[in-house]
Parts: structure tokens; sequence; C-alpha cells
């Protein structure tokens, strides 16, 4: 099964309410304005030499963020890397458009500024520091944009047709994981203490009665931590952080 | 051997060649990856070797009460094939999630009346004295099969898994219940457990008593449902692999579920028909990556342009 590209790519963009500062960054992110290295380039008078193009800055050097979480962070500090992948992105061909068929190295990125459609482009990702993303950020691809990021970097690098369930649900994984991050750092003023918390462990899910209520004082514990259940607890995780932040 | 017919889906009964011969009717129809057989027969036994790789759907069908069956507390549904004279088969449908239908004790409620039991594949244990007695058996999931026509006996046999029409995005709660319930064959009890709610509120959602879950169960029933038609749709015997495949960690995917841990359910379902495979339990645990040490060739020089010589 392909996937169908979504409606609703983006979590945040530039003309809707902005991803702050306290929004961690991640997969999925478009930057404005960060240094984007090109492919070298044979020199015009020196044969055999080759050169590299000069940066791409300025507001035409858009990037996305390409790289999943547990290959950009640090494992122990959750810190970014020095370096991050970064696809350039640019205007979109005026020969291709919905529904994004074929040209696997190309994501998609419609309306993303201006009601202009932008392409990232996968076969062109370059390693930008870091530090230059901080601030630039223009864009967050929602859990279905994921998703179809998943399957375009899969179907780009191996040619691997299918959408197994598991883009999906780690995509779903992703933005709840960030969206409750986001919120943690906004409410305390820093991610400190964010990552030991959800991977405390989980209280449990209450029991329900069958006119659709919680038993209060049913949950029990599973032994899993908050981050191993993030996805099918997602509301009793987030009513933990709600507790815990009141 | 003559070749009288073959089904492809349920939908295709009515199209078994007419004029079956009234001494019998074989027909195998698989569920989701079981094949479930529906025996009726005034007689005592069956005879087993024709029974083990076809249903025997005996013409004296036409006599069996057709309704609700029970078979081993598991709700069957038994529809009449054909209003002919000329019965040609019995569709049976899992109505209900079932225990495993084991061969052994198996019990028939035609029409609400238990009227026999079986002790073993076709074999009936209790008198048979009357008429309409009803048994069945699973089988082995079985591929294709042959339609051939055996004396006094016409073959017929559904290749091929009958189709789920995807459920629509605003299913309601009970279709979406059921539809789990159908792709995993398992108890109200047992799914019940998965979303902390008792087997009666499962049941109740199941049937379309109870619209009202909470929001989290809600998107669990539609999460579940994705996992489970992701299953499906590769032919997976999802009961059993949910039941019996154990992890890396002891746990069956079940088990996983029951705790919580969907994506790990469905990272261990991508891997299904590779060899196993374990997420990298270092991403879990947080624990940092010792550095690689490059040599010298991984140096980035800055450019120096002629202009600048």
């Amino acid at each position: 099964m392909t996937v169908e590209f979504p409606r609703a790519p983006y979590l945040y963009r530039e003309d809707e309410p902005h991803a702050g500062p306290a929004r961690p960054l991640s997969q999925g992110d478009v930057f404005l304005d960060i240094p984007l290295v090109g492919p070298a380039q044979p020199h015009p008078r020196q044969e055999g030499t080759w050169v590299a193009p000069k940066p791409r800055t300025g507001p035409s050097a858009l990037g996305l963020f390409v790289t999943h979480p547990c290959g950009s962070r640090s494992r122990g500090t959750h810190a970014l890397n020095p370096f991050l992948s970064i696809a350039p992105v640019v205007k979109c061909p005026t020969n291709w458009g919905p529904p994004w068929e074929g040209w696997y190295e190309y994501f998609p990125l419609p309306s993303l500024r201006n009601g202009e459609d932008y392409v990232a482009k996968l076969s062109e990702v370059c390693p930008v520091p870091s530090a230059a993303l901080e601030g630039s950020r223009i864009a967050c691809l929602s859990g279905d944009g994921l998703r179809a990021l998943f399957h375009r970097l899969a179907m780009n690098s191996l040619r691997f047709p299918e959408t197994p369930l598991h883009y999906g649900i780690e995509a779903e994984r992703l933005t709840t994981e960030i969206n409750l991050w986001e919120r943690w750092t906004s409410h305390q003023g820093s991610h400190d203490g964010f990552h030991e918390w959800l991977d405390e462990p989980f209280g449990g899910q209450a029991r329900e009665d069958a006119e659709g209520s919680a038993i209060q004082g049913s949950a029990e514990p599973s032994g899993e931590s908050r981050r191993a259940v993030l996805v099918w607890n997602r509301e009793e995780v987030i009513e933990e952080m709600n507790n815990f932040l009141s | 051997m003559a070749v009288k017919g073959v089904l492809s889906s349920y939908d295709d009964v009515d199209k078994l060649p007419p004029a079956i011969r009234r001494d019998g009717v074989r027909v195998v129809v698989r569920d989701h990856g079981k094949c479930l057989d529906v025996l009726t027969s005034p007689s005592s036994s069956y005879l087993l070797p024709d029974l083990a790789d076809f249903s025997l759907v005996k013409g004296e069908a036409m006599h069996a009460g057709f309704g609700r069956v029970m078979l081993g507390g598991a709700a069957v549904r038994v529809d009449r094939l054909s209003d002919q004279e000329d019965v040609v088969g019995l569709k049976a449908v899992l109505a209900a999630p079932s225990v495993a239908l084991q061969p052994l004790n198996l019990f028939g409620f035609p029409n609400s009346t238990q009227i026999d039991s079986v002790r073993a594949i076709g074999l009936m244990t209790s008198s048979a004295a009357i008429a309409t007695s009803l048994a069945a058996h699973p089988l082995e999931p079985i591929k294709a099969m042959v339609v051939e026509e055996f004396p006094h006996t016409t073959v017929a046999t559904v290749e091929e898994t009958p189709s789920l029409e995807p459920l629509r995005p605003d299913a309601p709660v009970a279709d979406i219940a059921s539809r789990i319930a159908t792709l995993t064959d398992l108890g109200d009890e047992a799914l019940g457990h998965l979303f902390k709610v008792e087997r009666e509120t499962f049941c109740r959602w199941r049937t379309g008593v109870l619209v009202n879950p909470r929001l989290g169960n809600r998107r669990r029933l539609g999460l579940l449902l994705t996992l489970l038609e992701d299953l499906a749709g590769r032919d997976v015997s999802i009961k059993d692999w949910l039941l019996n495949h154990t992890t890396v960690g002891g746990l069956t995917a079940y088990q996983l579920l029951g705790q919580g841990r969907i994506d790990d359910v469905a990272y261990l379902a991508s891997s299904i028909g590779e060899p196993t495979t374990a997420r990298d339990p270092r991403v879990a645990s947080g624990q940092e990556r010792k550095p690689l040490v490059f040599g010298e060739d991984d140096v980035w020089e800055p450019q120096v342009l002629d202009d600048e010589r």
C-alpha cells in the first residue's frame, strides 16, 4: 500500500500559528535562512580540481530536517548533534504537482510559503550546524506529514514501496513526544527534567465503567515507562503531565 | 474428476452449479485463515477421511435448522445458501469472537436448541435420533484447493479469504469493535483487557448497546484496528500471532498490547515473515553511544579561493 499525500501535512506553518522556540527541533521541521552546502563543481579553469559552491544563505536558503531524533540527538543528554542532515528546499518545479507521483527524490511541501508549493531535495541532503537552525524554523510536519516523509525517504533510498504500520505509529509517537516536550519547556522554561520524567514509570490506565467514566483509583502501573506507552496511552500520559505541571 | 465450480467469496455461493446431488456437497469456507466447516446429518457419525480435507455438507442439510448455532460458546451464524430444494451448502460465519474452536467438545444449538455434541471431528457421541443434528469443526488454513467431483459428491472450495470492506473513517464504535473481534478471534474478556474495561462493556461496545467509550479508548479502538487490518492484509493468522509469538523480551504480542506497547507490536509486525528482529535496546534506555574515531580524511578544510592566494 502506498501513501496518499496527506491533506494536512503541517502541524505549524509560517502563516499559521507558528511553532515557538519551546518546541524542540525535530524531523520534518523546515527552516529559513540557514547555510546550505551544495555539491562540488569542476573548477572553471583548473582541470581536475573541484570547488565547493558558495554556501547558500538568506531568504532563498530553506531546508528540511530529515533525520530521526534517535539519529540527530544525544541519547544521553538529548541535545542536538553538532551537525544535522538537512535537505535543501526550493520552489516546486512547475511541471510537478499533486498527487505528487514519482520523483521520489523530492518531498513535496505544498503551500509552504505564501501559498506556493516547495519541494525538499532528498538527494542533496547536506550537513548544517545545529546552531544555525535555532530560531529559523518556519514549519513543522504533522503526524501525517511525517508518515509521508518516512515513505518518501524509504522510496528514495530503497525503493521500498509499502508503508508499514510502523511508519504511522512512529510518526504518532514522535509527534506526541515532541508535543509533550514543547509543553514542558513552555511551562518550565527549559527542557531540564523532561526526559527523566518521561522515563519514569507510567501510572497506569484507569479502568472504564459501562457509562464511559474512569473508575477513580483503578489505574495500576504496568511497569512500563511513560515513554514506552506514549502511543497507546497518550491521553493518560498527557493527564499525568498536566497533574505534574499544575 | 470434473471441475464443478470454484467459490471465490461468500458472494459467489449462489453461483454453485445447480442440480447438486442430494447426497452431499463438500464445502470449505475460509474465514480469515480459519477453515470452518459446518456439518449436518442425521447420521450418528461421519466418515473421518471425508472430513480431513473438506467440509461435508450433506444433502439433508436442507432439513437442518437454519439459524443461530453455538459452538463452544461462540456464536456462529449459519445461513442457507440456496432456497432451492437441492441445498448446496451452508455458510458459517463466526459472528462473535470465540475461544479456540477445538475439535473436541463442540456443541450444536440449531435454533437455540442443543441437539448434539461432538467428541471428535465429525464424530458424534450422543444419540443421533434427532434428524437436524449439526456439528462443526475448524480445519487448518487451506490454500487453494481443486474443485472436484467425486461419486455422489460435489466439491466446492473457497479459494480466498473473504475480504472485509474497509470501515469508513466515521464508522461507529460497534463496527470497529466488531471488526476487531472478527479479525482477532478473541473473546470479549480478552479484548476488554486491552482497553481496561469489563467483558460486558466490550461486548456492549461490539453490539452497539454502549456507544460511549472514553475519548482515549475511542482512539485506541481505531489504533488497534489499524494494526489488525495491516496484519490481515498480509494473511497473518492474527490470533495465533498475538497469542503464540513470543518476543525477545518473553512477552507475546498480546501481552505487549496489554501493557500499552503498541509501537513495539507494530515494529514486530513489520518483520513478520522475516527473521526476528529486535529494537536497539540502547535507544530505549537512553544509553549514550561510544563515539567512533575517524581518520584524518574526515576533515573539512576551509575553502581557499583563487583570489585569496
